[in-house]
């Protein structure tokens, strides 16, 4: 068997209530390394082509990598066909997030390299993952509990070491955007994939494991974790600020320099107010210390309390993405409210990027009168009034009169709504947009990140061709994608390469075209299986009218052509990425670039569909 | 070692992030293994928080642990100021961990996940890996006159102790 796997994938079938251990395919390791690569592969070979995100056809994989639980590795990667994401008429596409914490290291030491859950289960469910065991177990005492109390319970129940992956309310009653956490905080967050755990009424994943990760040559490795952990604190500075701050500090950057979501994103410059929120306040007011992922060296999550107020007794981790959302977005200047939201969110188990748009959206609408205090059940949704965001979100956990279109996204509920609402819902194929990376920029960063992102509009697609291959690769061996930056803090090319040599025996990533290579095979595998579900490039890959219509008029963008993106422009972005990735004008792959990538196994299927 | 040593763990802040190099380091050092079940400090995690408490040996000069080997394979080695274990006589009766948490204290013997024989800190032969590698100046390594017994404690109750001390209000889940 091959090192650096742990050679085993569970697959739980809820339906039938059994689950069997199948081996791990060393072939498609080879070639797709394993999370995100992997599970593309898995996803063509096991889901029936056009299965909708509720589908009991459905499939949910939470994958590791071959350096998970080795060097810094510690991401959980879960893909599947995601309630939210989808093309114009309505089919679903894929869904991906990923988070940190312990939970994919604890899976490794379990004994297995990923979780394939299919089916569905009559009644509540959890699994406990246990040394090369499975146990399907009721989870009714669980359900209805928040994710905080669900991890509590389960600890109690099975061992205190054992690792928690649930989902809260907003899982279980299918809000389209509910995430998953794991060790309270450390969220899964984007394209629904709580709803689909809630939709196959599985509240929880635990794991404990003892097991050996096995590894072909442990003394290089053994060197390499030096190596590695020199490489990923080169820079003072930037190890100072991550641990200190993480991700916060870029509230304020993004909005000195016109980059951040304003009134839902109408503007992208708040001038001083943006100082009432972000890092600085937080620290001076929440912080309790940093919060790292299993071997990292540079714990960048900040737990924080609120110490006063209505709040007082709140706990969460606040990041970038979810409070830039829920703060210049929804013009919020109380920086506790914005905590309190934020950790109302993670308890709840709703990915605070899609509801923070949401709110948005549905202020502008409130401010527009196309929805009325009426329309909204009573609640004043103002811009800024913390006390009817919380009253809102409740209602769309519980999918509660408003509440229940609420839930559905802003793609649905746009449509719904329309009256011109459509032109404002910030969303790209039906996922809301996260802010870090492209945010308000307007150019191509939007196109690169949001547009050409086969999971919607996330922040973690990549603003840059060499960006997205490395969150590609990242995402495929687990390792944290800011510890694949190739810059400073950054594991080198040659150190990685040595480590999975080290780690399976093969020598890959040895250079940076076998690098490029690799991720561009994940990437277009992704854009051919959604081509497969339904995706017409030429049709979909579309940006809000927003960005086009409504120039930015405050800050340093205010009258100058970067305040509007240009629409010949976003065209020529687009063929420009095509070009880059082998796909023809109308944004189809090649037949040329799916052999060169080793794809042949995709042509068939796409033959009858597009113009290949 | 010449001089009698302790880890120092520093509960203050800013504290432990839970990223378990430690535990990570420590496997590795001991066994070569990529697997922290084999870590002779363990890193414990209380809710509300989730605080963070490394448990590892902190050299009680009364060793409880040590009075109550039944075989006397868990023994302390004054010339190297370290404690040993010695794997053939031990019987897997995990006495020695009974009687340091009865004792009030940290629980801090571990056991191989295989052979179940007890696994204790022995300071890596003076260079502690734990300490080395601590991303959060957490872990300390200090010589010492006499052992204060201040932090060999239940992770439960330092765990309090911390929460008393960071979060000045009631706390509840959520």
């Amino acid at each position: 068997m091959v090192g650096g796997y742990a050679g085993k994938i569970l697959e739980v079938d809820l339906s039938a209530n059994r689950a069997r251990v199948l081996p791990l395919n060393e072939a498609d390791a080879k070639k797709f390394l394993g999370g995100r690569g992997l599970m593309n592969k898995l996803l063509w070979d096991r889901l029936k082509p056009m299965t909708q995100g509720f589908d009991e056809a459905n499939q949910i994989m939470f994958f590791t990598g071959p350096l998970t639980g080795l060097l810094s590795g510690n991401r959980t990667i879960i893909r599947f066909k995601s309630p939210l994401t989808a093309t114009t008429t309505g089919l679903n596409l894929m869904g991906h997030t990923a988070t940190g914490g312990n939970w994919a290291a604890e899976l490794k030491f379990a004994g297995f390299d990923g979780i394939i859950v299919q089916g569905k289960s009559p009644e509540p469910v959890y699994l406990f993952v246990h040394n090369g065991e499975v146990e399907i177990r009721s989870a009714k005492h669980l359900w209805g509990s928040s994710i905080f109390e669900t991890e509590v319970k389960l600890k109690e129940e099975l061992d205190p070491f054992t690792r928690v992956l649930s989902i809260g309310p907003a899982g279980e009653n299918m809000v389209r955007y509910a995430c998953v956490n794991n060790e309270y905080f450390y969220s899964g967050s984007r394209c629904g994939a709580g709803a689909v755990m809630g939709s196959k009424k599985l509240k929880a994943i635990a794991v404990r494991g003892t097991l050996d990760i096995p590894v072909e040559d442990s003394d290089t490795l053994l060197e390499l974790e030096d190596t590695v952990y020199k490489e990923l604190t080169s820079d003072p500075a930037t190890t100072y600020a991550r641990k200190r701050w993480g991700s916060t500090t870029a509230n304020i950057s993004s909005s000195d320099s016109s980059t951040g979501p304003l009134w839902n994103w109408r503007e992208a410059h708040w001038g001083d107010e943006i100082e009432k929120g972000g890092a600085f306040q937080f620290e001076s007011r929440l912080r309790v210390k940093n919060r790292g992922c299993y071997g990292c060296p540079v714990p960048c999550n900040q737990l924080g309390i609120i110490r006063e107020g209505p709040w007082a007794g709140s706990f969460d981790i606040p990041d970038y993405d979810s409070t830039d959302l829920l703060h210049p977005n929804c013009g919020v200047t109380d920086p506790n409210g914005v905590f309190a939201l934020s950790a109302f969110l993670d308890k709840n188990g709703l990915d605070s990027i899609s509801t923070g748009n949401t709110l948005s959206w549905v202020m502008e609408c409130y401010e527009k009168g196309i929805l009325t205090k009426n329309d909204l059940d009573g609640i004043e949704l103002t811009w800024g009034n913390v006390p009817a965001m919380f009253k809102m979100v409740e209602k769309i956990v519980h999918r509660d009169g408003i509440g229940n279109l609420l839930a559905e996204g802003i793609r649905i509920a746009s449509a719904k709504i329309g009256k011109g609402s459509e032109k404002f819902a910030m969303h790209c194929k039906g996922v809301e947009w996260g802010v870090g990376g492209a945010g308000n920029n307007r150019d191509k960063r939007e196109t690169f990140c949001y547009v050409m992102s086969d999971h919607g509009g996330v922040h973690l697609y990549g603003t840059n061709i060499d960006g997205q291959n490395r969150f590609a690769v990242a995402d495929s061996i687990t390792i944290c994608m800011r510890h694949l930056g190739f810059d400073q803090n950054s594991i080198q090319l040659p150190s990685l390469s040595k480590a999975l040599k080290a780690a399976t025996g093969w020598n890959l990533l040895t250079n940076k075209e076998e690098f490029d290579a690799l991720a561009n095979r994940i990437l277009i595998l992704e854009r051919a299986w959604n081509i497969r579900e339904g995706l017409r490039p030429d049709r979909d890959d579309i940006l809000p009218e927003r960005v086009f219509t409504e120039p930015l008029t405050r800050g340093p963008k205010a009258g100058t052509p970067a305040a509007l993106y240009d629409r010949k422009q976003f065209e020529a972005d687009k063929q420009e990425w095509y070009k880059a990735r082998g796909c023809n004008e109308n944004g189809i792959p090649t037949k040329e670039t799916l052999s060169k990538l080793g794809l042949d196994f995709v042509i068939p299927a796409l033959e009858g569909l597009v113009d290949l | 070692m010449k001089n009698a040593m302790q880890i120092f763990v520093d509960h203050n802040l800013p504290g432990c992030s839970g990223c378990r190099i430690c535990e990570k380091m420590c496997a590795l050092n001991h066994e070569k293994r990529w697997n922290p079940a084999y870590s002779r400090i363990k890193v414990y995690q209380f809710y509300p928080g989730p605080i963070d408490v490394p448990i590892v040996c902190q050299y009680c000069e009364d060793r409880p642990c040590v009075k109550a080997c039944p075989t006397k394979a868990l023994t302390y080695d004054a010339s190297t100021f370290t404690m040993k274990v010695d794997e053939s006589l031990c019987t897997k009766c995990q006495a020695c961990n009974r009687a340091c948490t009865d004792n009030g204290r940290g629980g801090c013997i571990t056991f191989h996940p295989t052979k179940g024989t007890a696994q204790v800190c022995n300071f890596c032969g003076g260079d502690p890996q734990c300490v080395k590698y601590c991303p959060s100046n957490v872990l300390h390594f200090f010589p010492v006159s006499r052992f204060p017994k201040r932090l060999a404690k239940s992770p439960k109750v330092i765990a309090d102790r911390i929460a008393d001390q960071l979060y000045p209000v009631k706390k509840r889940i959520g």
